[in-house]
């Protein structure tokens, strides 16, 4: 296990797959006056009286096909429809892919929005795009990094840490799966970054690394250390100096030994602790699913953003075998992850978002695969009083492009911190000074309020 | 409706209810000092004023025995010809008729004189979209990036950004919209005029009243045809006066702005001003340029920006109890850095720190020059060689032995390794963009070039004129890394110029004075460098000089001339790779950018802090913070030929380098004037190479020999969880801000509870299993930690600590050994050069 702050990830390295998809929409029309108003109020404040929500981002890193996920298109020709079927769910007249069976079963739990679209067809500027609600000024290449504004879960640290609502000794803002290509917090500090945790919580010796005492160190030997530690290091603080390192260096260590020492965090951490059944049930072996139930933990514990980040889903090639492999593991985890929220009644407060920088292009290429596609793409969003069983939003025949109730990516941002009780018109201003809005335009998707 | 209309009032509250010009948050001082003046100075000393009702303010300044007072709002003012002029108790000129006259100064007991011109009194002329109407509507905010200026426009009326494209204005003003947007027929019926004064909901709010001098400037423009004149002398520059001050606390300065036209006229705009401090806390300045100083000591930078065009003052604000020169006189000098930095905190009353000790300098400067950890036998040898030169073990330092130490250090092949690391950073040696063979080509090339000391004149010519194979040759691969002119522009300008352009590719930037001209105009240098594939195919890279090939401004389509920046066209003879005269220019001796940008840059890895911070960041509005310093370090740099060794050594020389990092009474809060040495957290290569060889446990790296150093490695992208931890530029961009500098609480983490780091204390063969095992006694063994660890001796008082943890109880003499190492490892002395 590694914990670290943020490395990239590859792509354009092809695998994948993923399909499925829906039907009847919510919404879609005109806004009534009472409509309107209730959205200007929702900038001003968030919603009182309500537990603000915490997130999981589920982050497919690659660019995942709707038609094989949650837009399938059973009536398109060959050529766009692909190899797979659509199946019903348990919503009326709601499909999704046949290879997501378990979701289907839940569908009454989620919300699938089928038209957030976007320009950016390439993996790091719709990955910047979509993890901080903000388009990259300019264009970027295929396999940049790239940081021009920080990423929502950044903010959203920012949000607990200063208005003094996180709970003592826990990180704020975590990434699984290794850092997001752009899920940095770039001008509000590293304070406010991820807490970026490698390593494979399915595996029996799962540790997030190095908050657990390393052999032949208890708690008793740590604190003689810390203690001889404070004897000697001697090294004059500027005590009128905020920004001097050695003060850095005793507040990080004092929140490192929290870490260590937090009974919270390190029970949240300590996946071994879950009940097996539960374990089984996110699938023991199932990788990813076992990061959805230490996402679980972690915000059941109070950590108000969790990211997972899962790369490989940029299917140019061998799009329906890769598919095949990959999505019954999307399948089990995703399911029982909403199935378990909903359980513990952590569903009401938690936000989980399934979504990738893009989706794929109708026609199926030689590969046989699909390229970049900004203009279409599905999300999936559960919880935090998001209505289950519906779909927002609709792609065109061919799924395009929207057809019905276009959204953006900045639409989705103020829904995201409008759930969290963030507010999402703060402005702030950079390095250069530049003004900067935490998401500049779009509202709330008002049919998840 | 009634409804509806809530969010609207909301956001009319929300907006600036007037276009005033901000008011300064400092207090005017109720008294001014009284002080003896020597003499009386007035600025301009020729008052000019041309046409109906100009106006132009004076500068009044006393000066005294030991600098200046402003006087301009305490002196008497008398015109003898009051029917040419007349001027308000602030020292605003007003023209009345054409004539001369004499202008007369008094202010306690001292006199000065200036004359009044005033031409073209009856004039009439109509108002100018440049000179008047443009002010107005910057004044107003309204070509802000917020407003009317962001991308795209607001409410589907745009403006460039502070006014940078006069026609695009014009043209949005009077002709788009249908022309709504002004009639000419009534005036006030136009759109501009109804947004502004809010007749009409503006989201925008307010920006100025019905019947105010804006409101009748706009309409008197809008009826005289809303025309501009592009035969109209353009604005060059402005000028604020005085440029630089020393202002004692809670007092006042007036500052005047003057513009500048290509036809050589001025004129006095300080009333149109936008100012703004970035330091309000020390000073502030009000919209009529009036400057207040607070309370508290230190430096600001005002900035002036008048129609896009920016200038800036720059004031310090020494104690209000002032050290007495003799408090400076007795410093210790080294060479001439010393007598610049000394002469900036004499002026600012700040005392340097004591010399550091001679241990605290062997390992800051071990580290600084060549990234490398003192060994405990090297800490006892220097330390014993500095008590033979001073006779004594005292902590006063012993300079012959600190000046071999640093030929000494100059002249290992760790020098060669750490700087041709932290080169590789800037020059994109990333196996991702380049495949390995050829970041290995570039890695060895940089290294060859560090150990042979290549003057960094030809260094950067290497570079920037680099042809051949990227497998086999180093350099080309920076233009395999960045095959695009643009970006090669903008990187060669950064790297080797400390410019950074990026934001005028796209639009003129906001706070500089970069122009899309400029940019493609200096992006056009590449525009002939091509590539192709060598042998094998598709992997090594052929990098060559084409012979065509020619870059276009994105907005006019025209051909861009390659130019230099800020400067004309450059000289290139028939058929000459372009690239050969930009090296030429960049490294002739009078090139006013290259040898300040890397003279700031290895001064600010030295010290802590650029002259210039960013050190990549040169421009107006982020002005040096020691001007006289910059250009000494450069021009000595010149003199002696580019030389980086050279340089180290004169930095390392001087008393300013070798200063306490340990703050003393009156200079904790210097972060800028290097009263003392800062702090600064070792780069996570030297930190993870100082771990190594501390512990005696060396990190491996794979696919690199076995007793590879991380600062040896080529591979930057080798995944090693500690690099990752204490971050390592991803090498995607030249910009030194790739490398993270700060802590986090994942390395507190890893350093103070890794399995890794427990390997390294518990480990067999280790530092520690050879002391636990050794007959060395308790005092030797701790000795021997920390001469490892922290180049230094301990003190009684840590003996007695560190000893006292080998005696606790179950724990055995290796754990207490294993726990003092780990403190020292924890400690920031240890993760921290200071």
């Amino acid at each position: 296990m590694k914990i670290e702050w943020g490395t990239d990830q590859e792509n354009c390295a092809g695998v994948s797959r993923r399909n499925f998809l829906k039907v009847g929409t919510l919404a879609g029309m005109g806004l009534t006056l009472p409509e309107l108003v209730r959205l200007r109020q929702a900038h001003a404040a968030a919603p009182t009286g309500k537990k603000p929500a915490n997130v999981i981002f589920l982050f497919l890193d690659g660019g995942p096909s709707h038609f094989e996920t949650f837009d399938p298109k059973p009536d398109a020709p060959a050529e766009i429809r692909g190899e797979f079927k659509a199946i019903e769910t348990n919503v009326s007249g709601i499909r999704i892919s046949e290879h997501l069976p378990k979701t289907a079963k839940v569908m009454d739990h989620f919300c699938i929005l089928r038209s957030v679209s976007h320009n950016d067809s390439n993996h790091s500027a719709g990955n910047h795009f979509m993890t901080t609600g903000h388009p990259t000024p300019i264009p970027v290449g295929c396999g940049s990094t790239v940081s021009y504004h920080p990423a929502m879960g950044a903010f959203a640290a920012y949000d607990r840490q200063t208005t003094g609502k996180l709970e003592r000794g826990l990180p704020p803002y975590v990434n699984l799966g290794g850092g997001m290509r752009s899920g940095g917090p770039n001008f509000l500090g590293p304070a406010y970054g991820p807490l970026v945790v490698g390593g494979y919580p399915a595996s029996d010796n799962f540790r997030v690394q190095d908050v657990s005492l390393p052999p032949g160190v208890d708690q008793a030997r740590l604190d003689a250390r810390k203690g001889l530690l404070s004897q000697l290091d001697r090294l004059q603080r500027d005590a009128d100096n905020v920004r001097d390192p050695a003060r850095a260096i005793d507040s990080y260590g004092a929140k490192a030994y929290e870490l260590i020492t937090s009974p919270a965090a390190k029970a949240a951490f300590d996946i071994g602790k879950e009940d097996p059944k539960t374990r089984e049930m996110y699938g023991r072996k199932n990788h990813f699913g076992q990061q959805c139930l230490l996402a679980r933990r972690l915000v059941e514990a109070g950590v108000p953003w969790v990211s997972i980040n899962w790369g490989g889903w940029d299917h140019h090639f061998n799009l329906f075998n890769d598919m095949k492999r990959m999505l019954p593991t999307l399948d089990e985890a995703y399911s029982a992850l909403l199935r378990d929220l909903k359980d513990r009644g952590l569903l009401e407060n938690t936000l989980v978002v399934l979504l990738g920088e893009m989706g794929r292009t109708p026609k199926i290429n030689a590969g046989p695969g699909r390229d970049h596609w900004g203009p279409g793409m599905s999300i999936a969003i559960a919880g935090a009083g998001v209505p289950g069983g519906t779909v927002v939003g609709a792609t065109d025949k061919d799924g395009g492009y929207p057809s019905e109730r276009p959204l953006t990516p900045q639409d989705l941002a103020c829904t995201l911190f409008h759930k969290m009780g963030v507010d999402y018109r703060k402005e702030f201003h950079n390095e250069l000074g530049r003004p900067l809005q935490m998401v500049n335009g779009g509202d709330p998707i008002r049919e998840l309020l | 409706m009634r409804i509806l209309l809530v969010p609207v009032v909301i956001s009319v509250l929300a907006a600036p209810v007037s276009a005033a010009p901000r008011a300064a948050v400092l207090k005017r001082p109720a008294t001014l000092p009284a002080a003896v003046l020597r003499s009386l100075e007035v600025v301009p000393a020729s008052v000019k004023l041309e046409g109906p009702g100009a106006i132009h303010r004076v500068i009044v300044t006393g000066i005294t025995p030991t600098g200046a007072i402003d006087g301009t709002r305490k002196a008497t003012y008398r015109i003898d010809n009051p029917k040419v002029a007349r001027i308000s108790a602030d020292g605003v000129v007003t023209a009345l008729a054409d004539g001369d006259a004499l202008l007369e100064v008094r202010l306690d007991g001292k006199s000065a004189r200036a004359r009044v011109q005033v031409r073209n009194s009856r004039a009439v002329r109509p108002v100018s979209f440049l000179r008047e109407v443009m002010p107005v509507l910057g004044r107003g905010g309204c070509n802000q990036a917020t407003c009317h200026a962001k991308q795209g426009g607001k409410a589907g009326f745009q403006l460039s950004v502070l006014a940078f494209d006069p026609d695009a204005d014009h043209a949005a003003l009077a002709l788009q919209a249908g022309g709504r947007r002004v009639d000419r027929v009534t005036p006030e019926n136009s759109l501009l005029l109804r947004k502004a004064t809010m007749a009409i909901p503006h989201g925008g709010g307010i920006r100025f009243k019905p019947g105010a001098a804006e409101h009748r400037l706009l309409a008197r423009w809008v009826a005289e045809g809303a025309r501009f004149d592009p035969a109209e002398a353009a604005l060059e520059k402005v000028e604020v006066t005085p440029a630089e001050r020393v202002v004692g606390p809670s007092q006042e300065q007036q500052l005047l702005v003057t513009a500048v036209y290509a036809d050589g006229s001025r004129r006095d705009v300080t009333a149109l001003t936008d100012f703004k401090s970035d330091e309000t806390a020390v000073a502030d300045v009000d919209g009529s340029g009036l400057m207040m100083t607070g309370t508290l000591s230190g430096e600001a930078a005002v900035m002036a920006r008048f129609m896009g065009k920016i200038a800036v003052a720059r004031v310090s604000v020494p104690p209000a109890k002032r050290l007495s020169p003799d408090a400076f006189a007795h410093l210790p000098r080294q060479n001439f850095i010393d007598d610049l930095v000394h002469r900036k905190l004499q002026q600012v009353s700040v005392l340097p720190s004591e010399p550091c000790d001679d241990a605290t300098y062997l390992r800051r400067v071990s580290i600084d020059l060549i990234g490398t950890l003192p060994t405990a036998e090297e800490a006892r040898a220097f330390l014993e060689e500095c008590d033979t030169e001073r006779g004594d073990s005292s902590t006063i330092p012993a300079p012959k032995a600190r000046q071999r130490l640093v030929e000494a250090l100059l002249s290992r092949s760790e020098y060669a390794d750490y700087w041709a690391t932290r080169w590789s950073n800037l020059l994109l040696v990333n196996r991702d963009l380049l495949l390995p063979r050829g970041a290995y080509a570039f890695d060895r090339w940089l290294r060859d070039a560090f150990q042979s000391n290549l003057p960094f004149d030809q260094f950067a010519r290497d570079v920037v004129t680099a042809t051949g194979e990227t497998y086999r040759d180093g350099p080309p691969n920076f233009f395999r890394a960045l095959p695009k002119p643009e970006d090669l522009g903008k990187s060669v300008s950064q790297l080797f110029l400390g410019v950074r352009m990026e934001c005028a590719q796209c639009h003129h930037h906001p706070f500089e004075r970069w122009s899309q001209e400029d940019f493609y105009g200096f992006a056009a240098i590449f525009a002939r460098v091509k590539q192709k594939s060598g042998y094998p195919e598709g992997y090594t890279s052929i990098i060559y000089n084409g012979f065509d090939g020619e870059l276009k401004h994105p907005k006019t389509e025209k051909t861009m001339p390659p130019t230099a920046l800020g400067g004309g066209e450059l000289s290139i003879t028939e058929g000459e790779d372009r690239r050969e005269a930009l090296a030429r220019w960049l490294t002739a001796p009078e090139n006013p950018f290259f040898a300040r940008a890397i003279v700031n840059r290895v001064w600010g890895l030295m010290m802590g802090r650029g002259i210039v911070e960013p050190v990549d960041d040169f421009r107006v509005t982020n002005p040096a913070t020691n001007e006289p310093l910059l250009d000494a370090l450069a021009k000595d740099f010149v003199e002696h030929r580019y030389d980086l060794k050279h340089l180290l050594k004169t930095i390392a020389a001087s008393a300013a380098y070798q200063r306490s990092s340990a703050a003393r009474a009156g200079n904790a809060r210097d972060t800028r004037n290097y009263a003392r040495y800062f702090k600064k957290r070792m780069p996570a290569e030297v930190l993870l190479d100082a771990i190594g060889q501390v512990t005696g446990v060396p990190e491996n790296f794979r696919g690199h020999p076995e007793g590879t150093r991380a600062i040896q490695m080529w591979d930057s992208r080798l995944d090693v969880d500690f690099l990752e931890t204490f971050g390592r530029p991803v090498r995607q961009s030249v910009c030194e801000c790739e490398r993270p500098t700060e802590g986090s609480v994942p390395q507190m983490l890893h350093l103070m509870n890794s399995f890794t780091m427990q390997e390294r204390l518990t480990r067999d063969p280790s530092l520690v299993s050879s002391l636990a095992k050794s007959t060395k006694s308790e005092d030797e063994i701790v000795q021997e930690l920390y001469l490892s660890a922290l180049s230094r001796y301990p003190t009684a008082e840590e003996l007695g600590v560190a000893k006292a943890a080998f005696t606790r109880e179950k724990v055995t003499r290796k754990q207490g050994v294993e726990d003092v190492l780990w403190a020292l490892l924890n400690s920031a002395e240890f993760i921290l050069n200071h």
